[in-house]
């Protein structure tokens, strides 16, 4: 099947923000979202959105996974907040809790997955994240998935400057 | 009273055996023990097989050092919360069947408090009230403490301090682990060369943000490539420097405390202390902040502490569990 892809620029964190908040309408239970791009491209962020869009707490802020390696939230879905920055190629699943957490029924964002892209099963939605150097606040986005149930979020992105 | 502290939620494993709460008889930590060579400091101790391979040596050496025999401890305490289940499971399991076996009370102990205390092990009284800076690579939070009871009342709200300093240094090139390695290398640079932002300073709130460093450091070096590292290790440091001392002192005169801890890893950093140790002096309060080998992760904090639970009859089950987030009460 051909992957649907959208481009879209983010013109500040809190931009970044509303787009996760906006895709928290079109995830379900079991979804593996990773998040592919360099340090402080803003993957951290785009989740915080998210986690927004889920009815998580506020006392319960999303921090960064590098070092706990799993942050687990609980709102209106549970979710999974995974980051694999520490981790050297010899690692795989089951030395960690990542097989009982993609099992566990959340919504599981990862962080530096390249080294288990290949293992991650349901991959309803791949984002990579870039820099752009002639700004400091403005970061590209490239959302990748092969689910049709993604295009209507895309079109909402498209009217994002317009959003408070 | 001889405890026997067990810790599993990070990277190391640690053992150690401490008689009524102060005096660390051992204190044994996997990293010290382990061959270097091999594990070249980059691969983080986080998988329970590491911790399972670790604990029997560790357990052995840390009775060793102590010249005791396992049948003379009185208790034994365990991190059982916040950390990563499986490696939280291992020192756990090890914790009860000593207890179970050796008919000894089981203390769970929460990783932060721990570290919290690790302060008393520096000289500051247990009974007395202060307010505790933990910055580790996993955590940066203010914590009131008034013996076994905390009260959170600011942590980060993206990147910890520690987390920070390894993602810079990476990013300089520098290498891992990045705390000791920016502290040395800002020893030799100048660090009002470059001004970076400091995140939150203002706020009315004791919360942190670390992560829009990245971006400036990132910045900076993109449009000024020529710039000595050694000087944007002096301004990176002295910008998470000034945010973690300015917050504290801004926490310790709104809430009227005269007495500060300083612990978790970054605590070993030397412009830390001694920009700490400075206002101190300045300012009258207490400091307090132990040896770099306590702020690190350690077992002689999870016994130290237990010591005083257990002297309060406060004993955990033995079908205790392990719990992967933190939950100290909130503001
Ligand atoms: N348009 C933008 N979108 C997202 N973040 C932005 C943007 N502009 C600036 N930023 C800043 O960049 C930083 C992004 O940091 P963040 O921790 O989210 O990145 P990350 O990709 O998770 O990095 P790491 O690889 O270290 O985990 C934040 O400080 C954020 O405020
Ligand atoms: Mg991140």
């Amino acid at each position: 099947m051909r992957a649907d892809r959208y481009q879209w620029v983010s013109k500040s964190p809190e931009k970044t923000r509303q787009a996760g908040e906006a895709l928290a309408a079109y995830l379900k239970t079991g979804d593996c979202i990773p998040l592919i791009g360099d340090m402080g491209t803003g993957k951290t962020t785009f989740v915080q959105g998210v986690a927004r869009g889920l009815k998580i707490p506020h006392e319960q802020p999303v921090t960064s996974p590098s070092f706990t390696i799993v942050n687990r939230y609980f709102g209106s879905s549970k979710l999974f907040h995974i980051d694999l920055y520490r981790l050297d190629g010899q690692t795989s699943l089951d030395d960690l809790e990542i097989e009982e957490v993609l099992t566990e029924g959340g919504i599981v964002f990862i962080e530096w997955p390249q080294r288990i892209l290949p293992l991650i099963p349901n991959i309803a939605l791949t984002i990579i994240f870039t820099w752009n150097m002639e700004e400091e606040t403005l970061r590209t986005l490239m959302f990748e998935s092969i689910e049709p149930r993604f295009s209507e979020f895309f079109e909402r992105l498209d009217h994002a400057d317009s959003w408070d | 009273m001889l405890i026997l502290g067990i810790e599993s939620s990070c990277d190391d494993t640690s053992i150690a055996l401490v008689e009524k709460g102060n005096s660390v008889l051992s204190n044994i930590i996997s990293s010290q023990i382990k061959d270097h060579t091999r594990y070249g400091g980059v691969v983080p101790e986080i998988a329970a097989r590491k911790h399972l391979e670790h604990i029997l040596p560790v357990l052995h050496s840390a009775l060793d050092k102590a010249d005791t025999n396992i049948s003379k401890i009185d208790a034994v305490a365990v991190t059982h919360k916040p950390g990563l289940v499986g490696s939280l499971i291992v020192g756990l399991t090890a914790a009860k069947s000593i207890a179970l076996h050796l008919k000894v009370p089981l203390i769970g102990i929460n990783h932060l408090h721990a570290h919290t205390y690790a302060g008393c092990l520096a000289g500051l009284p247990f009974g007395k009230p202060h307010l505790s800076l933990i910055a580790s690579g996993g955590h940066t939070s203010l914590l009131e403490c008034h013996r076994h009871t905390y009260r959170l009342i600011g942590r980060t709200l993206d990147d910890a301090a520690g987390e920070a300093y390894d993602k810079i240094a990476k990013h300089l090139g520098l290498g891992y682990p990045g705390g000791p390695i920016i502290d040395k290398l800002a020893q030799s640079g100048n660090k009002s060369i470059i001004r970076f932002p400091r995140p939150m300073i203002d706020h009315d709130t004791f919360d942190f943000s670390f992560s829009g460093l990245k971006t400036a450091v990132m910045y900076y070096l993109h449009n000024n490539p020529e710039t000595p590292p050694r000087d944007l290790a002096a301004a990176f440091q002295d910008a998470v420097i000034d945010v973690l001392l300015t917050k504290t002192l801004k926490a310790r005169e709104h809430l009227a405390y005269d007495t500060i801890s300083v612990v978790g890893g970054v605590a070993a950093n030397s412009a830390l202390r001694a920009a700490f140790k400075e206002s101190a002096d300045r300012t009258h309060f207490s400091l307090f902040i132990p040896p770099p080998v306590l702020c690190t992760d350690n077992a002689a904090m999870v016994a130290g502490l237990a010591y005083h639970l257990l002297m309060d009859n406060i004993v955990s089950p033995l079908n205790l569990g392990v719990t992967a987030t933190a939950d100290i009460p909130l503001k």
